[in-house]
């Protein structure tokens, strides 16, 4: 259970077979720590919470992932917890991330997934987009329902991102990189629709009294940190662009102009490497 | 969480060199205005097997549930005899299943003839496809370790009933590579979802690179005619403002890039996007029947029924292949007929027969065939007595049972030898015999047909080597042309 939590955090297990644990599987890079961590947590009462907080607080957990040659040279695969691991974030940490950032995630908590009307006596009759409520699709992922042959394409991204089969045992998600993932970014109606609201907000934020500082503000909210000058002289050149060459320039956009333009920019902000990677 | 590169840390400056010459630009000016140049280059890149080839590509087509032999391919004129008598041979008891306590047999739904030059066996519910007899190699004698679909499925897709491993088409694709960098390397149209044992993971890459995996286009629940890769296209804005705004991501990521150095995983999601990217213009004139001329329709069924969705798709999968991509696979559900297989057996064999016939004909008028490998396999095949899930209420609803022990498959083109047929099964059809060939047996031969020796494709995972066959399987040689 501990190394299960250590993958969860880390990227990767202390032991890295995640399903095979023991003699049929690898070894633990650290093995005193395993057994210490173990122990632990059974002296926590078992706690997962109590075991999260145990290693957040630890040095190791705190580490950042800059490049290091010469500890790369002796250690690419990291088994030595020289730096923290590059992950990307899954699947649900995505859609909640995406948002967070438009300002549409409900952070309400407790509640029911589904309206208990969904319960219709003939299985085979219920469609699942039909049951699921168009308010639960704003909530945390955590609280979207699972439907163990099918996920509904309303939570598409949970598709597209390695969620793991719900009818499956799975120890460690697969994490593929695919063409279909960069075109859902890219072209499905969830990303624009979220893109388009990240946009108002710049727009609409009466705090925000300039384009420079809009441009600060999705880099701080969507990143975590600062926009350097560049990045802030491309996003601006890139609003313009499109706003001028491409919606001005098409008669039914242009009253939309400016909030497309700005959604382009938000939308690429969205996809970029640093927003589904934790460094 | 590796970085398989060699070159861990490219040096700032290099990258910011490159980065002053705009990165972003000119990758995407190679983006928009490459598309002729269309060799793959990376992991994908086309590579030489080491053994001769005979095949180049492979399309499969799926007869999704198992299709009857003892109805197709495998003639059994004493079944036709005892036809209605309960079954004297000893038969696997293990696999009774619901409806099969006074099973009688049955003979073939429909007359036989030998067709071709080579007077290969076939069911008259064949027309077309018995013009194509003599390329035809059929295997009578096929058998696999499970009775139930799910764990079958797996085993013909992925090498094994239980586990989640790389499917047939990734590891091909991971063996050659592929020819054409604007368009998947691997592709299935219309998988079967929603069924009994359907599942992504049957054209997914397990734990080879993601690279090597399969591409949907559309699936079994929607039409041909409308299948498509989702999010193909964008409806929200123009091509140039998009072509814009993937510019500034690149640029993001290029920055990124050079501040954490290099991450293979980083590089993937890059050229993942470039590869989106020219996917949108390349994939949908692919798609359709754009250019084809009215015969070529007619020949694959299309525009009439009930050819029109299968005939769609081998037509794509001939366009793909013809593209430059490696594997193929098309789909047919709809023949795990447990019951009313006398109404249903006519109908799914009408389905597929001008089809795949077209198909057939199409890539040899190409000439296309002899470096084509087809397949066509279903996870098994279904007993030569009933099953009567009525409990003798309705005797014109009886079906088959499935029957992994002796089924048919049959192979064409890519280097096999036509109008043969390898094994024998019992004399009323139910097991292999003479000449078995086992599921790995069969995907080592497919591999050596491509150049492949399945002994030497591997992967090493989770501490060894893995191979498509594992540690089983046999070339046929006996079927080489």
């Amino acid at each position: 259970m501990v190394n299960r939590i250590w993958r969860h955090l880390f990227g990767a297990g202390l032991v890295r077979t995640m399903d095979y644990f023991g003699a049929m599987g690898g070894r633990p890079s650290h093995p005193e720590l395993l057994d210490y961590l173990a122990v632990s947590f059974i002296d926590d009462g078992w706690s997962i919470k109590s075991m999260i907080r145990r290693i957040m607080l630890s040095r190791v957990y705190q580490l950042g992932n800059r490049p290091d040659p010469a500890a790369y040279a002796k250690d690419a695969d990291n088994r030595l917890l020289w730096r923290m691991n590059r992950q990307r974030i899954d699947s649900e940490v995505i859609r909640d991330s995406v948002l967070l950032v438009s300002g549409d995630l409900d952070r309400s908590r407790g509640g029911h997934t589904l309206p208990s009307a969904s319960y219709v006596p003939d299985r085979r009759v219920y469609k699942v987009e039909e049951v699921v409520d168009e308010d639960v699709l704003r909530r945390r992922a955590v609280y979207l329902p699972v439907f163990r042959k099918e996920i509904p394409e309303s939570m598409d991204m949970l598709n597209m991102f390695d969620f793991a089969d719900p009818g499956s045992v799975t120890g460690a998600r697969a994490e593929t990189v695919v063409p279909t993932q960069s075109l859902y970014l890219m072209n499905s109606a969830f990303m624009w629709e979220q893109s388009r609201k990240t946009a108002q907000r710049l727009l609409g934020n009466p705090r925000l009294v300039d384009d420079y500082a809009r441009v600060k503000f999705l880099f701080k909210t969507s990143l975590g940190r600062p926009a350097e000058d560049p990045e802030v002289q491309e996003a601006l050149s890139l609003v313009e662009r499109i706003r001028t060459h491409g919606f001005d320039k098409l008669p039914d956009r242009r009253e939309s102009a400016r909030v497309d333009a700005w959604a382009c920019l938000c939308q690429s902000v969205l996809s970029c490497n640093e927003f589904l990677f934790r460094d | 969480m590796s970085s398989a590169s060699s070159h861990p840390m490219v040096s700032r400056r290099a990258l910011l060199k490159s980065t002053t010459c705009g990165f972003g630009t000119l990758a995407l000016s190679s983006m928009l205005n490459d598309s002729t140049a269309a060799a793959a280059t990376g992991s994908l890149a086309a590579k030489h097997p080491l053994l001769p080839a005979t095949a180049k590509r492979v399309v499969f087509l799926f007869l999704f549930g198992g299709p009857s032999q003892v109805d197709m391919y495998d003639y059994k004129p004493k079944l036709k005899a005892d036809n209605g008598k309960p079954p004297t041979f000893p038969w696997d008891k293990k696999e009774l299943v619901q409806g099969m306590d006074n099973s009688r047999l049955l003979g073939p739904l429909s007359a036989f003839k030998q067709v071709g030059e080579s007077g290969l066996w076939l069911t008259d519910r064949l027309p077309f496809l018995a013009q194509h007899a003599d390329d035809m190699c059929v295997l009578k004698a096929m058998h696999t370790d499970t009775p139930a679909h799910s764990t079958a499925i797996n085993h013909l897709h992925m090498g094994t009933p239980v586990f989640v491993w790389p499917s047939m088409g990734s590891w091909i694709l991971y063996g050659l590579g592929t020819e054409n960098r604007n368009v998947p390397g691997f592709i299935t149209i219309c998988p079967v979802i929603g069924t009994n044992g359907s599942s992504p993971k049957h054209y997914g890459s397990a734990f080879l690179p993601a690279v090597y995996q399969g591409t949907a286009i559309g699936n079994s629940r929607t039409a041909t005619k409308e299948a498509t890769i989702r999010h193909l296209s964008n409806a929200h804005f123009p091509r140039d403002v998009q072509a814009w705004q993937l510019e500034h991501t690149l640029s993001l990521n290029h920055r990124h890039h050079v501040r954490v150095g290099q991450d293979s995983r980083l590089d993937g999601l890059i050229r993942s996007f470039e590869l989106a990217f020219r996917m949108q213009t390349q994939v949908p004139d692919l798609l359709g029947t754009s250019g084809e001329s009215t015969a070529t329709l007619a020949m694959y069924g299309i525009d009439e029924e009930p050819t029109d969705g299968f005939g769609r798709q081998c037509l794509m999968a001939r366009r793909f292949l013809e593209k430059g991509v490696r594997f193929v696979q098309v789909s047919q559900p709809g023949w795990d007929a447990h019951a009313g297989i006398i109404q249903s057996f006519p109908t799914q064999c009408a389905k597929v027969d001008k089809p795949i016939a077209g198909l057939l004909a199409d890539l040899k008028m190409r000439g296309l065939l002899d470096d084509t490998l087809v397949i066509c396999a279903a996870e098994f095949g279904r007993t030569p007595f009933d099953q009567d899930l009525s409990d003798g209420k309705n005797l014109k609803d009886i079906g088959r049972a499935h029957n992994r022990h002796g089924y048919s498959v049959w192979l064409a083109g890519g280097g096999v030898r036509g109008g043969m047929s390898y094994g024998e099964t019992d004399e009323y059809g139910y097991k292999g015999v003479e000449d078995r060939v086992h599921v790995h047996d069969f995907h080592a031969t497919i591999l050596h047909l491509l150049g492949l020796d399945h002994e030497r494709l591997t992967y090493r995972h989770s501490g060894r080597d893995y191979r498509l066959t594992d540690v089983h399987g046999r070339v046929v040689k006996e079927i080489l042309a």
